[in-house]
């Protein structure tokens, strides 16, 4: 945990430069706040997707093996927003303390955290893998890379390059499949994560893959790197027009949603293995919310309204994205408490049926969480408290 | 910035696309048996081949079809090389918790052997046996009056039925030969101790599904009510099946009408697709709704075999695909061979 000075949180370290309006352009904040904006917007629609008391629909279940549903793109949509928040992050050089000691516990955490939604506590077949461990793997991987290029191009070429071997082992590993199909008994992830995790994977290794396993993880870097890019281009506009940003940002974006579909035609796109194709269109979707993010309140609103009112509209949404890493986890692991809670009527059915008067049970439930999570995440950021790894 | 917006979402609509998901069969292309009553004078023998105590499913559109016979099922192994009788395979694979029932006696206990692997095994092979006598009297057994005979050497378990005779034997879970179940085969209808009725060999069904990766590579589909391009079938290559395959094949003369070998559907050599009718697949294959590793067991295979299943439970589906893996499909293919 840490309680911040506000010029010192990531998306204030981005500027202090005051804007100059010899060259035209008016007088700006030295905050981005989009990024923050964008988490929080997404942070509310999982909080909802989360909170359904069952029979979920369809869509809101991840596909059983091909295929994507709306509920496969959430943890995406995290990753593309989290990968512009290490660029936000590495910019500047970060301590390797401090990036060894967030690697770490997100692994221990990680580890924890899997056992207790999964409520699995066997250790010879505990799991290794999670969406925890990935996002520290991320990490890892952005603060090393970040020694080499701390550019928007570089990262492109990072991103792309990184795609397109992503795509041509994709290729040479389906070929040996029968019928060129990626199935639950061929595919890169069996070979691998079953060879290195065995037991320790993803339902002890019983369906083949392991959706945050290392090929995985190859996958949501592609995701990642896609918004370390947008979010190195919205950094440069701290020297250059946020309008000619907000291009550039479109422009990476389309390219990311247009090589993705191309990449689907070779490698189909889905989330169990997080392939390529999938990796950058559902990176481009998260790039598409910070692009609006970014045109409405660091373009359109700070430019016709002034940074006061732009912070007071978005004061809501920063309050959930900037502990959007306390938020997303946290909410997940009190869904599971109080979806499973309870003998044959649920802690959630329960609170739901209290409270029906909202608009049902089901309704209420979702508000009632979501209600939960915004005022915790609003009383922190009154205090200036922000949870980290 | 709209049109980058505009891309995005055509591009996410592209993403949740329908996958290239294979359609269900075309209902009414296939045709699908119809379930009879027992007849009052069979008209022949069906031998039925069964590799192991958990593959009579395969064909049982073939055991329904032939309803004027009296079926002769053969169950050449009792399936004790199952990895599922070890402590943790065991502990992994079965969830009681979405109604699978354990076998009798707990195969995984310290004490257990081969021998309760076995048993373990022919306890679920009865308990799904007796549960199909719902929708196929003719398997009706009188298990009460099992008796032990040998032929050739070999103990056989002969359970009588009002119109049908179950045979077990222990021929080795994973060392069957054709020419053994052959021999074998041939050896129990000649014998008069097994008490089978005096009556031609009509049928022999290798209820023994097998297809080799080899052949699903170069499979040709043309019929596409039965298989799809692009879709290759399941690949399950064990031996033991092909033993009872060949053997069937090896018997064919012996038979009226020929031996019926069941098959992937894109097989050149199947020329003849029979499909259960749903309700019937239901009782035997029936998942509740949601994912099939969490969802509810409600068929009896899922339920007795539940603990053999793979990936998790057995996944149902009008064919045997590959990226389904669906081991035993609604629509069941046949090579026949003809006498």
């Amino acid at each position: 945990m840490t309680q911040e000075d506000p010029v010192r949180s990531p998306a204030e370290r981005v500027s202090t430069r005051p804007a100059d309006p010899g060259v035209g352009h008016p007088a700006r904040s030295a905050r981005i706040t989009s990024l923050d904006v964008a988490r929080g917007f997404f942070l509310l629609v999982a909080i909802v997707c989360a909170s359904v008391i069952p029979p979920v629909p369809w869509w809101l279940q991840h596909a059983p093996w091909s295929g994507v549903t709306f509920v496969d793109l959430l943890f995406p949509l995290f990753v593309s927003l989290s990968g512009v928040g290490m660029a936000f992050l590495y910019r500047r050089n970060a301590t390797w303390q401090r990036t060894a000691r967030r690697v770490i516990v997100l692994l221990l955490a990680g580890v924890a955290y899997s056992a207790v939604i999964n409520l699995h506590f066997e250790l010879s077949t505990l799991r290794l893998t999670g969406v925890l461990q990935l996002y520290a793997v991320l990490i890892l991987a952005f603060a090393l890379l970040h020694q080499v290029t701390r550019s928007a191009r570089g990262w492109a070429v990072i991103t792309l390059v990184a795609a397109v071997v992503a795509t041509l082992a994709y290729l040479w590993f389906q070929s040996r499949c029968v019928g060129d199909l990626l199935t639950p008994r061929c595919n890169p992830s069996l070979a691998i994560d079953g060879r290195i995790f065995g037991a320790h994977m993803y339902h002890q290794g019983l369906r083949g893959h392991d959706p945050e396993g290392l090929v995985a993880i190859g996958g949501a870097f592609i995701t990642a790197a896609a918004g370390t890019t947008a979010g190195h281009l919205a950094l440069d506009a701290r020297t250059g027009s946020r309008q000619a940003a907000l291009t550039q940002i479109a422009v990476w974006t389309v390219t990311c949603a247009a090589l993705g579909s191309g990449v689907a035609l070779l490698v189909e796109p889905f989330k169990r293995l997080w392939t390529p194709s999938f990796a950058l269109m559902a990176g481009a979707l998260g790039l598409a919310l910070f692009l609006a993010a970014f045109a409405v309140f660091d373009v359109y609103l700070e430019r016709t309204l002034g940074q006061s009112t732009q912070a007071r509209i978005g004061w809501p949404l920063v309050a959930l994205g900037r502990n959007s890493l306390l938020v997303y986890f946290g909410f997940h692991l009190v869904a599971a408490f109080l979806l499973r809670g309870g003998d044959e009527i649920s802690y959630a059915e329960r609170i739901g049926d209290a409270l029906s008067f909202l608009g049902g049970e089901r309704v209420a439930f979702a508000l009632a969480h979501l209600a939960l999570w915004w005022v915790v995440a609003a009383l922190l950021h009154h205090r200036r408290i922000y949870i980290r790894a | 910035m709209v049109l980058a917006l505009f891309v995005v979402c055509a591009s996410t609509l592209f993403l949740m696309r329908q996958p290239p998901t294979p359609p269900q069969v075309a209902a009414g292309e296939v045709p699908t048996v119809t379930p009879q009553s027992s007849p009052d004078q069979a008209t022949g023998l069906h031998v039925y081949l069964v590799p192991h105590p958990d593959d009579e499913l395969s064909a049982w559109t073939s055991l329904i079809e032939g309803g004027d016979l009296h079926p002769v099922m053969v169950v050449l192994t009792q399936g004790e090389a199952t990895d599922r009788c070890e402590v943790t395979e065991y502990s992994i694979h079965l969830a009681t918790g979405l109604g699978e029932i354990p076998p009798r006696p707990d195969p995984s206990t310290e004490e257990a052997t081969a021998a309760t692997c076995r048993e373990a095994r022919m306890s679920s092979f009865q308990e799904v046996l007796t549960t199909a006598t719902v929708h196929t009297p003719a398997v009706a057994l009188d298990w009460a009056h099992s008796r032990f005979v040998e032929v050739g050497g070999h103990p056989v378990t002969v359970v009588p039925g009002m119109a049908a005779t179950l045979l077990l034997l222990d021929l080795g879970d994973d060392t069957l030969t054709a020419d053994r179940v052959e021999e074998m085969t041939r050896l129990l209808l000649e014998s008069t101790d097994v008490g089978l009725p005096d009556l031609p060999v009509t049928r022999v069904t290798a209820s023994a599904y097998y297809a080799t990766q080899h052949a699903a590579d170069r499979s040709s589909c043309s019929d596409t009510a039965v298989c799809l391009p692009g879709e290759p079938s399941y690949v399950f290559d064990r031996p033991d099946h092909l033993a009872a395959r060949d053997a069937a094949r090896s018997l064919a003369p012996l038979t009226e009408e020929g031996s019926w070998l069941v098959t992937h559907p894109d097989d050149l050599a199947a020329s003849r697709h029979l499909a259960l009718p749903v309700p019937i697949y239901q009782q035997f294959m029936g998942l509740g709704p949601g994912d099939p590793p969490t969802a509810q067991r409600l068929g009896s295979y899922q339920q007795a075999y539940g603990w053999l299943a793979f990936p998790d439970a057995w996944r149902p589906g009008d064919l045997p695909l590959e990226r389904f893996q669906v081991l035993f499909p609604r629509v069941q293919s046949y090579e026949v061979v003809t006498p």
